[in-house]
């Protein structure tokens, strides 16, 4: 006669050696109401390399008897999905203490940053301070001056002093640039389309479609396609491959 | 008798290690027999010692059973993990100096000043006095509104909304995401260590206990949701969080059991035992010194064992 085989799934595990609690489901017909119910009961389930973890659905087959309430083993494990769970979880920790490294790396980091701009706007009153003072006193040593302007220039990158040119990058200025260029490139979005549908851009819209679309170009209806180009030309971050 | 994790290594000596050999508390009923023992006092000796050992294994396994039923969290369930990384990163954000208040960072504020302290400068042209005047009212202004504007001179509530920001950041998807279940969790973490530092000091304060243990729940749930839908990522944010598995899984109300265990008003008897429970505790309790008593008698009883039968060995080479 075949063995007494069974498809649960491992309920508890770590408390017995070699043993897992496997709860097992069977569908019986219950007269008393005359429909099928669940059945659920728990066995004791002799596991020899102690593999399974809790979550793990196995399929367990009748032995005989080891012991007072054991008399089924392991048979197979269909999904793992307990171990894989326990994998996760090494692999979390692991990773949450790599990650904690580099935050704080990202926090010094920060606070770097600050002492910089700080430094960099106090260079640049000094630089104020020593133009106005030689256009101003004309019995100071003017060649220890020039020196010095040259060198606050020369670490900040600036060609001419006073500049007409924006020296500190504001959040809100480079917000405001790129809120112009969303509005330049929207304001001609439909002569931006028919280019880039057009065959003399071929390249460049495969190339757009491959970076952001998953499907073949080839299966994409005309609509589709124009959708994801005006996602893709509307984005600040990226350079309109046309001319307008 | 076997002699459990006891080895000889040809005539040298017994080698034992007091702390690697796990003493079965068995030994404890090990009846030592007069060498003038009468045949009626040796048979009732031995039948002591069947009782006995009887008696041992039936205590030691209650106590096993009782000391499964009543497991513990492996993390406090409300605070998670204490000394949690990120928890303690979030707390050194908020008191960062590089934040201003209200979500201004002081690195763009320097420079608009700066910017602004310019404008007005050129304003009054080549006049050296009137600019000099104008750089002081700046710089007055500059040292006003770092005072005001300072993190730590802010309320709660700022500080609060400042480290949701935060932890907002580190769990997002992408760039933008504030609702994924990661990034609710974490919110709601910080909300519970924001309101569970109230909680600490004002006991009376029902609302807000309430409001915390509504919290709680919600994040089992979000929490439980993620595990179905992303083990991977839900082990991660556990992790990251200082919570567990069992925290997630298991059923928990934060009540007052919770709150005198974990010492939340420090030591308080909030659970008043009823007589029955009070009896069933008085019962565990001596159920645990009995196998204490019987683990120090295997002790003794095992080590004379062995000098018996050390003593054997030697008389018999």
């Amino acid at each position: 006669m075949a063995r007494q085989n069974f498809i649960g799934l491992v309920v508890s595990q770590g408390k017995m050696q070699k043993t897992v609690k496997v709860r097992v489901q069977t569908k019986t017909y219950d007269k008393q109401v005359h429909k099928e119910v669940l059945r659920r009961k728990d066995y004791l389930v002799h596991d020899e390399g102690s593999l399974c973890k809790e979550g793990d659905i196995v399929r367990i087959e009748a032995i005989p008897k080891i012991s007072a309430r054991k008399y089924f083993a392991i048979a197979e494990v269909k999904v793992n999905k307990g171990q894989q769970f326990a994998l996760y979880e090494k692999l979390a920790k692991e990773k949450v203490t790599k990650e904690q490294d580099e935050k704080i790396g990202q926090f010094l980091e920060k606070r770097k940053e600050l002492e910089s701009t700080i430094t960099q706007i106090q260079d640049l009153r000094k630089l104020d301070q020593l133009h106005a003072s030689f256009g101003n006193n004309k019995d100071v040593d003017r060649d220890f001056l020039l020196n010095e302007i040259e060198t606050i220039k020369k670490k900040y990158n600036i060609k001419s002093w006073p500049s007409s040119e924006p020296v500190l990058r504001l959040e809100i200025s480079e917000e405001s640039k790129d809120l112009s260029l969303i509005e330049n490139r929207h304001a001609h979005i439909q002569t931006i389309l028919q280019k880039l549908m057009s065959e003399e851009y071929t390249p460049q819209r495969e190339q757009i479609l491959s970076q952001l679309s998953k499907a073949n170009s080839n299966d994409l209806k005309r609509h589709t396609i124009k959708n994801i180009l005006r996602k893709y030309v509307l984005d600040p971050k990226n350079k309109c491959p046309v001319t307008f | 008798m076997s002699f459990v994790g006891l080895r000889f290594f040809g005539s040298s000596s017994v080698v034992r290690n007091a702390e690697s050999i796990a003493i079965s508390p068995k030994y404890a009923a090990k009846q030592f027999i007069p060498d003038n023992a009468t045949k009626s006092k040796i048979k009732s000796l031995r039948r002591k010692e069947l009782r006995l050992r009887r008696q041992i294994i039936r205590d030691v396994n209650n106590l096993k059973k009782q000391s499964l039923k009543a497991k513990k969290f492996e993390v406090d369930p409300v605070l998670g993990e204490s000394s949690n990384p990120f928890i303690k990163r979030i707390y050194q954000e908020v008191e960062e100096p590089t934040h201003f208040a209200y979500g201004f960072e002081r690195k763009e504020v320097e420079k608009l000043l700066y910017g602004a302290e310019k404008a007005n400068l050129n304003k009054v042209g080549g006049n050296s006095i009137l600019a000099e005047s104008i750089k002081a009212l700046e710089e007055r202004k500059r040292r006003a509104l770092l005072t005001i504007h300072n993190i730590k001179n802010t309320d709660a509530k700022d500080k609060k909304s400042l480290a949701i920001k935060h932890a907002r950041e580190e769990f997002q998807r992408k760039e933008g995401d504030t609702a994924s279940p990661e990034v609710q969790a974490a919110i709601l973490t910080v909300k519970i260590h924001f309101a569970m530092e109230h909680v600490k000091r004002s006991a009376k304060d029902k609302v807000s206990i309430q409001h915390v243990r509504e919290m709680v729940q919600q994040r089992q749930n979000v929490l439980k949701y993620l595990k179905k839908d992303d083990p991977e990522r839900y082990y991660h944010a556990i992790a990251k969080l200082g919570l567990t598995d069992d925290v997630v899984t298991s059923e928990f109300n934060m009540d007052r059991q919770y709150l005198q265990d974990f010492k939340v008003w420090g030591e308080k008897t909030l659970v008043k035992l009823s007589e029955k429970q009070e009896k069933k505790r008085n019962k565990i309790n001596e159920l645990q010194k009995r196998v204490q008593q019987y683990n120090q008698l295997a002790k003794q009883n095992y080590d004379e064992i062995q000098r018996r039968f050390a003593t054997e060995k030697q008389s018999s080479d």
